[in-house]
């Protein structure tokens, strides 16, 4: 499943003195089995913008395609859009209601018609993914587990709909680190095992490092660099511009090349920066004083 | 002012219980500590770990089941100090959007001096000193929910500044930001500290944070486990990933790095210390480790 | 689609009409609401309206912006219009089956409509040049005598602040739990009315347990800050009344006391 921005442009309250433009003229394209990540401090229109996936907003100008279908186009149902692109907004915790985590979890496959029994088949299928519990938690109370049991409950609400993308805003935001660390275990497994496409929004650089393979940079409602990720993050500037800041041991590469040390700088994470010390202090052509 | 040691907080065998299904659960469970006046320090452990409920008990928002909390020798139990308590110690939380009192952002910094009874033209130069403080004196006439995740925050400092307080707890209050809400609110932190002598207690869940604060507590399952300088606490790498925590990404990496035989201190905390260590010069050490945080 | 409401919103501006004290502007609305009621003939409603418009434009209001905040009442006036057009003895205008409309009814029917307009305009200038604050501190002022008689001032002043203070938040958040209901499949526009609300409960339920965690966090982060009710509290804006505040008050007053009673 792919989905391709194409010129998109989104005003809010366009012809009063609150309009506010929050996307300006941005193409790209998310292609099928993809994991994608989009970064940018608050207020750059990555929100704005995962929104047109599934068609919660309409774009002021320029058109989305989803598996080349103009989703805006004469006869195109957006509930059939909405089950195919997954959207798990930030803090989706907030958004549980029903009595049940079962109930929680078959709202989303219940409103686009699947029958009961499959409903259980998906919902148990659902808990397993993101690593909870059926038998144990299907007649709880979502309100009182946990909170990072809650997200779980959340996101597995929208896998139950099986879509072929997950979009993710922030889905680790406010836990602790074993809790991220195990958030995003998850969502790696969702792509790698069960092959979702996935659409990461972030500002953890360092999460974005070690999941995503390609990183789309917003910055003030505009797309200002777009490719693999070890790319976007040997360019220090452009995160810098767009407010982010890149993980620390990347920084660390750039501090070591400023010192002279002969290290490569397009390093993401701990692991591939022990590789390449090493390698520079045993090739000794090390830049060490 | 009557000062009756250089201890702006202490904890005496502080136990707090609460009561869940009929079964009385210790959050806390006998804490020892004490924090001295100009203290920067981190608060760090996991989910449900306490810290949290640790640091409601420093302005008597909690109040021990048993044991002691003093605020300045005022014991947090004697109901006739709380206003005094909760001046000297102000609080920032982790939303910003809830504690936040009213619509426009001077009107809510006043909202601390004006509860205090302070007289009107004071207030206004509080208000506009602490505003100053904390960068947001263009923002005065705003309202907050126009404003960025971290101008909020560092509305709530103000807020709490305009009390004219010796010691600010935060609590997580960087867990909903970005990254430049982040340095924004931490930078504004460390000047308090440095500058104006503001004890801080910091609690968060980003180690590079704690990292840079004088001393760290580590808390799990209600208790303090380790207590110490950052550089002591996270040098251990093992014990702190057993208590569900990280270390910074560069003491991680001296760590395996130690472990293949390279020899690099264990004990290193920010990219320049690392760099230092490795390249065995101070060259460009001169810049300050404050853009750290991250 | 919250985005859109313009009624009750607040414009800063430093115009004659925002510099004036609160409690003023509260007085002149409430005499411009009683005067409305008085006036029954064209050039009365005509001089109001010739007021509004110049106080909104005093006030450096766009003009047009202003008039869309009549737009959520459409219905109501055409349904107002309607009931007086047809329910009204007089000359035949014309009739669809046994309902007969009347000139008489016409000139009603416009001029209650009318009226109805000019409230919402008349206070909408307070909200749009009047911050929230200054709103709520005029009221508790005005309403501080009546502590007397046993009417919380304080406490009420206090929970207009905070409701002013949430309704942006909670609207923010209204329409983000009804778009993830959305990614859901959640359809909130068809069905019958019974269906419709039944498919409220997704949104509502989030949104009340949401709203007591805020309230509960809010609480906390008052009584942090010393908040202890109205006793021994200050107030940071104290409230004036200069000779200018007197003079409009009272060249308001008397211009609507004459269209009143001429009129």
């Amino acid at each position: 499943m792919s989905i391709r921005v194409e010129n998109l442009s989104h005003t809010y309250n366009p012809g009063t003195p609150f309009e506010r433009c929050a996307i300006d003229d941005v193409t790209f394209e998310i292609n099928d089995g993809e994991f994608v990540a989009i970064v940018g401090e608050t207020g750059s229109g990555k929100s704005t913008l995962i929104q047109h996936f599934n068609g919660l907003l309409k774009p002021t100008k320029g058109r989305i395609f989803v598996d080349e279908v103009d989703i805006w186009g004469k006869g195109v149902g957006l509930k059939s859009i909405r089950q195919k692109v997954g959207l798990v907004f930030q803090y989706p915790e907030h958004q549980l209601f029903e009595e049940t985590v079962f109930k929680d979890i078959a709202f989303g496959p219940r409103n686009i018609g699947i029958p009961d029994d499959e409903v259980e088949s998906r919902v148990q299928e659902a808990m397993k993914m993101v690593g909870l519990d059926y038998k144990e938690l299907r007649d709880r109370s979502p309100f009182e587990l946990s909170g990072g049991e809650k997200r779980r409950v959340a996101m597995a609400g929208v896998i139950a709909m099986k879509p072929s993308v997950i979009v993710l805003d922030e889905p680790a935001s406010g836990l602790d680190p074993r809790g991220r660390d195990t958030i995003l275990a998850e969502i790696r497994e969702l792509h790698e095992k069960f092959g979702f496409t996935v659409v990461l929004v972030s500002h953890s650089m360092e999460d974005v490092a070690k999941l995503a393979r390609r990183v789309v940079v917003l910055h003030k409602a505009r797309l200002i660099a777009d490719g693999p990720t070890k790319d976007v993050f040997s360019n220090e500037d452009i995160l810098r511009r767009a407010g982010l800041e890149v993980p620390q041991v990347t920084r660390l590469m750039h501090e070591l090349k400023r010192r002279n040390m002969d290290v490569r700088t397009d390093i993401l994470t701990v692991e591939e920066a022990k590789h390449e010390i090493i390698r520079v202090l045993k090739g000794g052509d090390s830049g060490v004083s | 002012m009557n000062r009756i040691s250089d201890k702006i907080i202490e904890a005496e065998n502080l136990v707090y219980s609460y009561s869940s299904d009929g079964t009385d659960v210790p959050a806390l469970d006998g804490i020892n500590l004490s924090i001295a006046r100009g203290e920067f320090v981190a608060v760090i452990g996991r989910n449900g770990s306490g810290k949290s409920t640790l640091a409601k008990h420093f302005n008597a928002l909690f109040l021990p089941t048993s044991g002691a909390v003093r605020v300045n020798g005022m014991d947090t139990k004697d109901s006739r100090h709380l206003w005094k308590i909760r001046q000297t110690v102000g609080m920032v939380f982790q939303n910003p959007d809830n504690q936040i009192v009213s619509t426009t952002v001077e009107e809510d910094v006043a909202f601390g001096p004006e509860n205090l009874g302070v007289p009107p033209d004071e207030i206004r130069k509080r208000v506009d000193l602490a505003l100053e403080w904390v960068g947001m004196s263009e923002h005065k006439r705003h309202a907050p929910h126009l404003l960025s995740g971290g101008q909020k925050q560092r509305v709530a400092i103000a807020g709490v500044l305009a009390m004219r307080p010796e010691c600010i707890v935060l609590d997580e209050p960087t867990a909903m930001l970005d990254p430049s809400g982040r340095r924004e609110v931490l930078d504004t932190v460390k000047r308090l500290n440095k500058e104006d002598g503001i004890t801080v207690v910091l609690i968060t869940h980003f180690m590079n944070e704690a990292a840079l604060c004088d001393r760290v507590i580590v808390m799990d399952a209600g208790r303090i486990v380790m207590d110490d300088a950052p550089r002591n606490v996270f040098s251990q790498v093992e014990a702190i990933r057993r208590l569900h925590l990280d270390v910074p990404q560069v003491t991680q990496l001296a760590h395996e790095l130690a472990r293949s035989g390279v020899e690099i201190p264990l004990d290193v905390l920010t990219v320049h210390e690392f760099a230092d260590a490795l390249c065995g010069s101070k060259l460009g050490s001169a810049q300050s480790s404050s853009g750290e945080w991250m | 689609m919250f985005r859109n409401i313009t009624l009750g919103q607040y414009m800063p501006g430093t115009s004659f009409v925002h510099r004036l004290d609160p409690r003023v502007k509260i007085l002149i609305t409430l005499v411009i609401i009683t005067i409305l009621f008085m006036v029954d003939t064209v050039q009365g409603y005509g001089l109001v309206f010739l007021f509004i418009l110049g106080a909104i434009l005093v006030a450096q209001l766009p003009v047009r912006f202003v008039l869309y905040g009549v737009r959520p009442l459409l219905f109501i006036l055409v349904l107002t219009f309607g009931f007086h057009l047809f329910m009204n003895e007089g000359r035949t205008l014309f009739s669809i089956g046994p309902l007969v409309a009347t000139y008489e009814g016409a000139f009603r029917g416009f001029t209650m409509a009318f009226r109805l307009v000019l409230l919402v305009l008349g206070t909408s200038i307070l909200t749009l040049t009047t911050s929230p604050i200054e709103l709520t501190d005029g009221l508790e002022n005005l309403m501080s005598p009546m502590r007397r008689v046993g009417i919380p001032a304080h406490e009420l002043a206090m929970m207009m602040t905070i409701a002013l203070r949430f309704i942006p938040t909670l609207l923010e958040e209204t329409e983000k739990i009804m778009k993830a209901q959305m990614a859901r499949g959640a359809d909130f526009e068809t069905g019958n009315a019974l269906q419709r609300a039944k498919s409220l409960i997704p949104l509502l339920v989030p949104l009340f347990v949401n709203a007591f965690r805020r309230a509960d966090e809010l609480a906390m982060a008052m009584e942090a800050r010393c908040y202890r009710g109205g006793e021994g509290r200050t107030r940071m804006k104290q409230m004036k009344l200069t000779a200018r505040d007197v003079l409009a008050g009272m060249a308001v007053t008397a211009g609507m006391v004459v269209i009143g009673v001429y009129l």
